[in-house]
């Protein structure tokens, strides 16, 4: 079976760090940065690249829309 | 897979949607309100209704969502939205005219106005965000604050001998004649934020179609005036607000009424 | 030539008449006396099926003038009416028009206060209307008509001089000119804007935005104070503009006139009389009516200090405008006031047993 195979790109300065992202994630691929932004909030960060299927389900969640999902057939 | 490949514009699934520009949100971390923005704008532009669209932002936490959502707005006085859109659909009735409205804005000071815009059935779209606090002004009792639940005019819980009863605001919507679609709604999972946008997108509809007035309430959280995280805001809403805010729609006449 | 369309109605009737002949888009009112007759006279003449106005009875005045806030910032010509009590909660919204820069028209057919008071006569709300009744520093174009024929006429100058200033503008009027019967002409048909128009002539407004053009945004809201006072700081521009340029007043046997009287709308009515029946008495009197009562004819009051020995102030209240005239004067020759309260109208006589005091 073909496996979906995700990148998501988090706008970190925009980011609030507010979690729901994190929460939303079913496998985990997020998690909040050890470093602050700008604004000096935890942003989030993806720690399990290869892990994502592009499922959205973190970007439909954020609140600031700081997350874009690409989304690609594994041939 | 390499990221780059993956990362081609045909590969796009999700991005900020257009219409809500880059400008930081004043709403605090993990806030509801963010995520209403997003689905209006969403279903604004999925209709195709960018240059026929008028807003109205309230007095409250929402009152600088004109700075958020590129069309046109008006901002209103505390509680007066109802009345702003009636007059805009009534004097422009090809476009698209809603209103965005917290508890204390809605439901208590502009009570009147509310009820009475529903009631002609003025063919415009009153979203409702019901997060049971003035969030605003730091967190004070709303008319839709839970029994029991702590404010800071109520810092001892709510209580009916001396602040009285929480309103249903949507139930009482429902009961009127001017309405045609009253739904109540969540924002808080993915399943939620679906359901959400279709509510608001067939709301929309029958405001474009001259079926009557909607009431779209989105049961909402406010993490800093109930001093939670915005994850237990989520688990506390759903175990306190949607027992006494059941979700759903609770009138859609809107299908049958041509 | 075409015929002269002249008419016998109330005060209340021209005002709604003229609303419908001046192109108006929208009319959203609340019945209270002494005013009623406006938002009847327009349910029964049914302009949305000629002209398209809009005519909607609101659940409130608080509601009225915040349909009338709604309407003006997509650049719409809309007004409503109310009387003395349904203007003072007209009052948040009203500030909020003057803070958002709104074109409107608002009448106030006024009554005899304060409190719910009397649904009889009265000039009490000068203050009110020209003083600013809502919060902030702001003003209102104030019209006081004195006749039905003005009660039309102002609707269109009113409307003019509201979209030439961005400003609210207000007809104050009252019970008397209201209810009274007299003959009118109305003035010429204007047609409605077209909504191109509209759009062409108040690129402002917020009506839908096009594509390649900034969201327009309606607010009187700004945090920053720096920035909240260049907006005063460029609303008081505007104000002493209309101060210079739109002071209007009538002048009545002024030319060898030793005494004055200052009065307006049904005020100066009677002052007439009174002006008639003083000068058979040998008395050298003549009136000076504003017919802008903001901006106030300071210049005009002024000039006329320098020319009478003496000015009575004839007003149907305890004495609002007489502050303004004694600011105009500043101490150059004696100013008195003659008012009557809660309802009761002056009788000419009076003025002219006033005026005598004045003399001595």
């Amino acid at each position: 079976m073909a496996k979906m195979r995700g990148v998501t790109v988090i706008d970190t300065e925009r980011c609030k760090g507010c979690r729901l992202c994190v929460v939303a994630c079913p496998l985990n691929v997020l998690a909040l940065a050890k470093s602050v932004n700008r604004k000096g909030y935890n942003y989030a960060e993806t720690v399990l690249a290869d892990t994502c299927t592009g499922c959205t389900s973190c970007a439909v969640v954020c609140p600031d829309g700081c997350i874009t999902v690409y989304r690609k057939k594994e041939e | 897979m390499d990221i780059k490949e993956i990362m081609q514009p045909e590969n796009l699934v999700y991005k900020k949607p257009e219409l809500l520009n880059d400008t930081a949100m004043h709403y605090c971390p993990g806030c509801s309100h963010g995520v209403v923005h997003k689905l209006i704008s969403e279903v604004i532009a999925e209709m195709g209704m960018e240059n026929k669209t008028v807003g109205v932002s309230p007095v409250g936490c929402a009152v600088f969502a004109y700075k958020y959502i590129d069309i046109d707005w008006e901002e209103a006085a505390h509680g007066r939205a109802p009345a702003l859109a009636s007059a805009v659909k009534r004097l422009w009735p090809d476009r698209l005219v809603f209103t965005y409205q917290g508890d204390g804005d809605l439901a208590c000071i502009g009570t009147a106005e509310t009820i009475h815009a529903l009631n002609r059935g003025e063919n415009i779209t009153i979203v409702f965000v019901n997060n049971a606090i003035y969030g605003m002004t730091g967190g004070q009792m709303a008319p839709t604050t839970l029994m029991g639940m702590k404010t800071a005019t109520c810092p001892y819980g709510r209580d009916a001998k001396l602040h009285g009863y929480p309103l249903k605001v949507a139930d009482i919507a429902a009961s009127l004649e001017g309405t045609c679609y009253v739904t109540r709604q969540s924002v808080h999972t993915v399943g939620a934020i679906n359901k959400a946008k279709r509510a608001l997108r067939k709301a929309f509809e029958y405001s474009m179609q001259g079926k009557g007035s909607s009431l779209v309430e989105m049961v909402s959280t406010c993490n800093s005036g109930w001093k939670l995280s915005p994850e237990k805001a989520n688990k506390w809403m759903e175990e306190n607000m949607f027992p006494f805010y059941n979700l759903g729609d609770i009138k859609d006449t809107g299908a049958n009424n041509q | 030539m075409a015929e002269r369309e002249i008419t016998l109605m109330k005060g209340n009737e021209a005002i709604a008449h003229a609303a419908i002949r001046c192109g108006c888009d929208g009319y959203f009112g609340y019945p209270i006396t002494p005013q009623s007759e406006v938002l009847e006279t327009l349910a029964e003449q049914k302009p949305w099926e000629t002209t398209g106005m809009v005519v909607l009875q609101a659940e409130s005045e608080t509601s009225s003038i915040n349909m009338v806030y709604g309407g003006a910032a997509t650049g719409k010509k809309v007004m409503t009416s109310s009387s003395s009590p349904g203007i003072s909660l007209m009052q948040e919204g009203i500030s909020y028009l003057a803070g958002a820069e709104l074109p409107c028209l608002v009448v106030n057919v006024s009554r005899g206060g304060p409190g719910l008071g009397t649904i009889q006569p009265s000039q009490a709300d000068y203050f009110q209307s020209c003083k600013g009744g809502g919060h902030g520093d702001y003003r209102l174009i104030v019209l006081a008509p004195s006749s039905v024929q003005e009660m039309a006429d102002f609707v269109y100058l009113a409307f003019e001089l509201a979209f030439k200033y961005r400003n609210p503008a207000m007809i104050l009027t009252d019970g008397v000119i209201g209810q009274m019967m007299e003959k009118v002409e109305l003035p010429p048909f204007k047609a409605r804007r077209t909504e191109k128009e509209i759009i062409e002539q108040c690129p402002w407004a917020a009506n839908g935005r096009p594509a390649g053009r900034k969201p327009n945004i309606i607010t009187s809201l700004e945090l920053d104070p720096a920035v909240m006072e260049e907006i005063n700081i460029r609303l008081q521009k505007k104000y002493a503009q209309i101060q210079e340029n739109e002071v209007r007043v009538e002048e009545f046997m002024l030319e060898d006139a030793e005494y004055a009287i200052v009065a307006f709308g049904s005020a100066a009515r009677i002052a007439k009389k009174a002006i008639e029946m003083a000068r058979e008495e040998g008395i050298k009197v003549g009136l000076l009516r504003p017919i802008t009562l903001w901006p106030f004819p300071i210049k005009e009051v002024e000039a006329l200090s320098k020319k009478v020995k003496g000015i009575l102030s004839l007003e149907i209240n305890a004495g609002q405008m007489v502050e303004d005239i004694r600011l105009a004067v500043n101490g150059r020759i004696p100013v008195s006031h003659y008012g009557r309260l809660g309802g009761i109208i002056p009788a000419p006589d009076e003025a002219v047993v006033e005026l005598k005091k004045l003399i001595k």
